[in-house]
């Protein structure tokens, strides 16, 4: 089931890279049931992350309003509760209740949180789980190395870098680590705040060097600048203080989350992410789980912009990178393979995707849109600083990129489908996933 | 894996020596005679000696429309082009040599067609007649020896082309220096595919007309000029289908003409425009043809690919999907109309041809980037086709599960905003690859794919031979 976080904003101005951590997180836990399996200063479920919870809640409404929840399990609304996060899954519409909600206000005589409506509102219904959790603002994550020279830093409990592994609710026990990493591995360059899915995590919110995940300076223990393996640890964004949209898809029976950002402002940019199985993977299924798994996000921090795309390759020409689990038993990189011309091809402004004469299909009278591949194994560099053939280059189809499709670029940005469900939305770049209902401008 | 339909299992004149040509537009009029026997008996044949199947129907008494086949006198099965044939003939697994009746000595040289209505198997193809079997002095014999290299089927194991077994086999004795005489640019066949509903469910036989033609205004002819009827509506002098187009000798492929074929422009003829011999290759099932040849005096070669690509869009929109294309050279180079990357037509909703720009599946994320690989060389605007330096090979071949990675293609209407279809067609008989590994290299898990030039893969059978099938080059 495709549950859908429409349109959170932060708190006004807001440490990104932080946010992006914690909205995934409180997200997977939650809406996607993943549980926690270790951590280094980001204890989600205990009483500093995770204020209320429930099985049972309610949404209502009021004064015309679809806007009220009532909790359940005895928690008591407060003035405390204001600009907190209240989590939300839904199975009956779970694209229009679930996903992060911002509490606005509060009725203490009902014993209701008041949400803060962007767009679409929730439907009314009951038997909600929730979680409530603090606001982004009043925390901050920790980073510090753990002195190894050279090394990675963010890793073992010398390093108070603020980390957590979840694990999906999938029969392959699949886990994700997401790290706000340190001031000085990022200056290698990584992006500050990273996704690394895998396997087998420990209770420090670690995968093994060496083991079956897709966080290369973790797997490699490396944080040299320049060195080969720079590129492809995937993330998110700029790091900076500003105000952001978040949008986040995930499908619950994998645990496969796409997740994009939209700017307020100049002051960061536009992203996407996605982790965890293909779609339509190759058959048949890999039964080395790692293998199956991939990660796609910016592959540095803060060289490029404009990146909700479909792009994938080296830092310093490309921003995004999609990475994966090779044969030859370690992270390996590889495209978002979209149909591209044969012949006369041009960097990023060519393309069915670009097409100046895009518009909609004759014969449909609708955007067509198309499935996106993941291809691992096609990138042999990631950095672009003269690492060439430092990567094992062993093409394999992963699968079909996750909820996300590609129609044409010039359909409005930000805008719904003009069917009468409004089933996709237009991102950017040609960038369409799934939606319902209106959105915000 | 479920079987394939008898009707889309592609069958193969792997190369076809041809004899010398010297008549007016005789280098293109024997491959329509080529097709004529290859399509209407090996693909389509029917359990009859001299009407062919796989063309727009009449009477039974008149097997084939009147006015689908307009060719000079005899072309067909005249005495001194049909030289004999019967059903009588046999062949035995693994063995090289065709048994039948009444094989001359002078037969020797000539072509045996051989076919079974509604068989699946590969031996259905043309084959140069290399010997009588029989004592020395032999003149008549009910065995012969063929170039089996032709057509046959992979034998297990060695893979080399050989007979299988079969009784009752038809087969006709053929005289292709009969098809050295003077054509016109009048001069057609009108072909059905009646293996379109095997792929579309729904669909009509579609047909197309294989007109020889020029685009001087003489009555030289220089190419094929291809008109393709999505519903099939071959009335018996013109298509009624909506599709505009004529006799008429200009090619104008996103103008009027229903036609296109030789370049639009005035630079080009196709290739074999002169006299001489060439070396043909035709691939076919009954939704699919192509035709390749290089001729000795020609300095580049020329082909033509008519396919029933795979429906996009549902039914009622688009129920009778065809594409064609011509090409001189096997190219993915030049974006100007021609060739695999740009030289793909198909109708229009307005029922006009339009090219359509052809894509595949980057590996490596959108774009074959320059700045992205260094130390290749692009010879061409960063395509597929200029891609394959050294460790960069490696992006097309995986060494842990010993498997190439190579790309379906599909087509696109980006012309004006009004025609534009960011998918149309996905094709289903060619794939692409960087042309990292040499000519006649077998991909796909079964060999089912064959890399013939500059990346382009077509259908395969797994068969390997002793030589190249492009005996006079690509």
């Amino acid at each position: 089931m495709l549950h859908v976080c429409r349109d959170f904003i932060t708190l006004g101005n807001t440490n990104i890279p932080q946010a992006c951590v914690y909205f995934h997180a409180i997200f997977l836990r939650t809406v996607m049931n993943f549980t926690v399996v270790g951590n280094t200063g980001f204890n989600l479920d205990g009483g500093t992350f995770t204020l209320g919870s429930g099985g049972n809640g309610t949404i209502s409404a009021a004064s015309g309003f679809t806007n009220r929840f009532t909790p359940d399990g005895g928690y008591v609304v407060s003035s405390s509760d204001i600009n907190r996060i209240l989590v939300i899954k839904s199975n009956l519409n779970p694209m229009l209740t679930s996903g992060l909600w911002r509490v606005t206000g509060i009725d203490t005589v009902s014993n209701q949180l008041i949400l803060g409506l962007r767009g679409e509102p929730p439907v009314a219904e009951t038997g909600l789980t929730w979680r409530l959790h603090p606001a982004e603002t009043s925390f901050t994550f920790t980073q510090g190395t753990n002195g190894n020279t050279n090394q990675y830093r963010g890793r073992t409990s010398a390093s108070n870098t603020a980390r957590i592994i979840l694990q999906a609710p999938h029969a392959t026990g699949w886990q994700v680590r997401l790290t706000y990493e340190s001031t000085t591995d990022v200056s290698t360059p990584l992006p500050r705040s990273t996704i690394a899915p895998g396997m087998v995590g420990d209770t420090l919110g670690d995968f093994p060097v060496g083991g079956n995940h897709l966080h290369p300076m973790l797997f490699f223990n490396t944080s040299v600048q320049n060195n080969p393996y720079v590129g492809y640890t995937a993330g998110w964004t700029l790091d900076v203080t500003a105000m952001l949209r978040f949008y986040i898809w995930g499908e619950d029976s994998t645990g496969t989350v796409v997740g994009c950002t939209r700017q307020v402002d100049s002051s960061n940019t536009n992203s996407m992410v996605a982790y965890g199985f293909p779609e339509d993977e190759e058959y048949p299924t890999d039964a080395v789980t790692v293998r199956r798994l991939f990660v796609y996000g910016q592959n540095s921090n803060g060289l490029n912009s404009n990146i909700l795309n479909f792009q994938s390759g080296p830092r310093q020409s490309i921003g995004n990178c999609m990475t994966a689990f090779g044969y030859s038993g370690q992270p390996i990189a590889g495209g978002t393979s979209v149909y591209c011309y044969l012949t006369g091809q041009q960097f990023d402004t060519d393309g069915p995707r670009y097409n100046g004469n895009g518009s909609d299909d004759p014969f449909l009278a609708v955007t067509q849109l198309l499935t996106v591949d993941l291809i691992a194994g096609t990138w042999d560099y990631m950095d672009f600083n003269g690492q060439a053939q430092s990567l094992f280059l062993e093409p394999r189809r992963l699968g079909r990129f996750p909820i996300a499709r590609m129609g044409r670029s010039n359909y409005g940005s930000w805008t719904t489908s003009t069917d009468g469900p409004r089933q996709w939305l237009h991102t950017l770049n040609g960038v369409y996933l799934p939606w319902s209902g209106a959105i915000l401008p | 894996m479920p079987a394939t339909p008898q009707p889309l299992v592609t069958k193969f004149v792997r190369y076809f020596d041809a004899p010398t040509m010297n008549q007016n537009g005789a280098m293109f009029g024997i491959w329509l005679r080529l097709i004529y026997e290859f399509w209407g008996f090996c693909v389509n044949g029917l359990d009859d000696l001299k009407h062919p199947g796989g063309f727009p129907t009449g009477s039974a008494s008149n097997i084939h429309m009147s006015g689908v086949i307009n060719m000079p006198t005899n072309w067909e099965s005249g005495s001194s082009v049909l030289l004999y044939s019967n059903s009588d003939g046999i062949t035995n697994e693994g063995m090289p040599y065709f048994t039948g009746s009444n094989f001359l000595a002078s037969h020797v040289g000539k072509w045996l067609t051989v076919w079974k209505s509604g068989s699946s198997c590969t031996d259905d193809s043309i084959y140069l007649i290399t010997k009588l079997y029989g004592p020395p002095g032999t003149t008549t014999s009910s065995v012969i020896g063929v170039d089996n290299n032709m057509g046959c089927t992979p034998f297990t194991g060695t893979l080399k082309p050989s007979f299988t077994a079969r009784t009752n086999v038809n087969y006709r004795v053929i005289d292709y220096n009969q098809a050295n005489v003077s054509y016109s640019v009048n001069n057609f066949i009108v072909i059905q595919l009646n293996g379109a509903p095997y792929v579309n469910p729904g669909q009509r036989n579609s047909q197309v007309r294989l007109r020889l033609a020029t685009f001087r205004g003489d009555n030289t002819p220089r190419g094929i000029a291809i008109w393709m009827s999505p519903s099939g509506s071959w009335s018996g002098n013109t298509f009624n289908d909506g599709t505009s187009g004529g006799n008429n000798q200009t090619f104008q492929p996103n103008g009027n003409s229903g036609e296109f074929g030789p370049n639009s422009g005035n630079s080009f003829d196709w290739a074999n425009g002169g006299n001489g011999t060439q070396t043909i290759n035709l691939l076919g099932a009954q939704d699919w043809l192509l035709c390749f040849s290089r001729g000795d005096q020609a300095s580049y070669s020329a082909h033509f690919h008519v396919e029933i690509p795979q429906r996009i869009y549902p039914f009622a929109y688009d129920p009778n999907p065809i594409v064609a294309m011509g090409s001189t050279g096997i190219y993915t180079t030049f974006s100007d109309g021609y060739g695999y990357g740009y030289g793909h037509y198909a109708y229009g909703a307005d029922l006009k041809p339009y090219k359509h720009p052809l894509s595949i599946r980057c590996q490596s994320g959108e774009t074959y980037n320059s700045n992205a690989y260094p130390g290749i060389s692009f010879v061409c605007s960063n395509c597929l086709q200029s891609m394959g330096n050294g460790f960069h090979n490696h992006m097309w071949f995986n060494p842990f599960t010993n498997k190439f990675f190579f790309s379906d293609g599909v087509l696109h209407l980006a012309e004006a905003a009004n025609r534009s279809a960011i998918l149309r067609y996905r094709l289903r008989r060619t794939r692409f690859i960087a042309p990292i590994i040499p000519s006649m290299q077998r991909l796909g898990d079964r060999g089912e794919w064959l890399h013939t030039f500059n990346g382009v893969l077509w259908q395969w059978d797994n068969a390997i031979l002793p030589s190249t099938i492009f005996h006079r080059g690509g």
